[in-house]
């Protein structure tokens, strides 16, 4: 007698169990890689805040300030030449205000280059002293300045 | 069989190359933020620091009644004796004032030795030859002191005293010796000029004459100290002092300041803390 060996099938498919562990096999190594490139996409998403910009913004403020405290521009307490070498040194994609205060008798002074507030952004400042000579009096100030992206 | 397993290790292996990227890329942006927030804060003390030495600078200018020139080989300073202007006055008021804006996160503290030193006898340090320009008030005296440390930092010395005497002669009660001296004295109708090589102690003696009334006689010393030390004390009357001092060591790097550890700016939440003094010229 000869006996004829069968496989059972553990499912009625038609190609049997091969099918169905490649399938599924398939499907988990998809779903593996699927989380690993969401996890690496919220890294790199994280990454694209880059500080850098933050401190060059800062940087350009500070050296603004620098420069009118060397040219005396601060110490002149002209608000439209302030106003004025602002527009002049300040790169086109920012916006910047100054707010000087201090012993001087005049009111407090204000220069910028746009009325509306900066919105939700982030916004960089600082502040410069300087030294004022008005005839045979001195005066000290402090210029404090913010700048933000337009 | 073995097809769907290397497709599978090789999908695997992809996307573990750019998990692992994503990591790396975040590490380094978290890194960079570090580095930011401590750039920052240099950054600020950097500018106070800037702000300061500019403004001390300033003031100096505009109320030391004091004019200072370097050049390669030799240092020119000149002012009036007595001094009358409101220099000690408004340096105080600028200490009280810059110490009251920045007392918060950012503190800076003047040391209070030095800064009185400074306001009361506005000491001058040429360096880096070591010579100290510095003025002695006593009552109602008023002296030039200049001292080097070493007595080889000044080759000679030039002395140009400018008055409005009717007449001027000068006495050298000195020795012979290495150091050349030249005064110069300038009076309303001309100048005398001596030069002489001597040995570091005596006395050089500017006698001047006013005869307007009421007619007066003044004078002028150039105490000669050893090991090597002048100073030169005021008269009565009002007199312009030049001093060129000739360096033995020519120097682009020659630079004139105040005395060293003039003020500290400290950041209070973190350990960054700079002792700096301003340079004059």
């Amino acid at each position: 007698m000869s006996y004829i060996t069968m496989k059972k099938h553990y499912l009625n498919l038609r190609f049997g169990n091969k099918g169905f562990i490649l399938s599924l096999d398939a499907a988990v190594a998809i779903f593996v890689v699927f989380i690993m490139i969401a996890i690496s996409a919220f890294y790199i998403g994280r990454a694209n805040e880059d500080p850098l910009p933050k401190l060059q913004m800062t940087r350009t403020g500070a050296d603004i300030m620098a420069i009118l405290d060397y040219e005396k521009t601060l110490e002149s307490l002209d608000q439209d030449r302030v106003a004025s070498e602002i527009k002049t040194l300040l790169p086109p994609n920012y916006q910047m205000r100054v707010v000087i205060n201090g012993t001087f008798p005049a009111q407090v002074m204000t220069a910028e280059t746009t009325t509306e507030p900066p919105g939700e952004q982030l916004i960089v400042g600082g502040k410069r002293s300087f030294v004022i000579r008005n005839e045979s009096n001195e005066y000290f100030a402090t210029a404090n300045y913010w700048m933000w992206l337009k | 069989m073995k097809k769907g397993v290397m497709i599978t290790l090789g999908m695997l292996l992809l996307a573990s190359i750019v998990f692992s990227l994503g990591v790396l890329v975040f590490h380094n942006t978290a890194y960079s933020n570090e580095r930011f927030a401590e750039l920052a804060l240099f950054d600020r003390v950097y500018e106070l620091d800037s702000s300061v030495s500019s403004n001390l600078k300033r003031i100096f200018e505009y109320e030391s009644g004091m004019s200072v020139t370097v050049k390669n080989n030799s240092v020119e300073l000149g002012e009036t004796i007595p001094r009358t202007t409101n220099y000690a006055s408004v340096m105080e008021n600028y200490r009280d004032y810059i110490e009251n804006t920045y007392n918060t996160s950012l503190v800076l503290k003047f040391d209070n030795s030095v800064f009185n030193s400074v306001k009361n006898q506005m000491p001058l340090l040429i360096k880096p030859h070591g010579i100290l320009y510095t003025h002695d008030v006593s009552g109602d005296s008023d002296w030039i002191s200049i001292t080097p440390e070493s007595t080889t930092s000044v080759l000679n010395y030039t002395f140009k005293i400018n008055t409005t005497a009717d007449a001027i002669t000068m006495s050298w009660y000195t020795t012979p010796g290495g150091k050349t001296i030249t005064v110069t004295a300038n009076y309303k109708n001309g100048q005398v000029t001596q030069t002489n090589a001597v040995a570091m102690t005596g006395v050089i003696a500017v006698n001047m004459t006013y005869t307007n009334p009421p007619a007066q006689a003044d004078g002028i010393m150039l105490l000669l100290l050893p090991p090597e030390s002048i100073t030169v004390s005021r008269g009565t009357n009002h007199v312009g002092v030049e001093t060129v001092l000739a360096l033995n060591a020519a120097s682009d790097q020659t630079t004139v300041s105040y005395p060293d550890n003039m003020y500290n700016i400290t950041f209070q939440d973190s350990n960054i803390t700079k002792t700096s003094t301003p340079r004059i010229a």
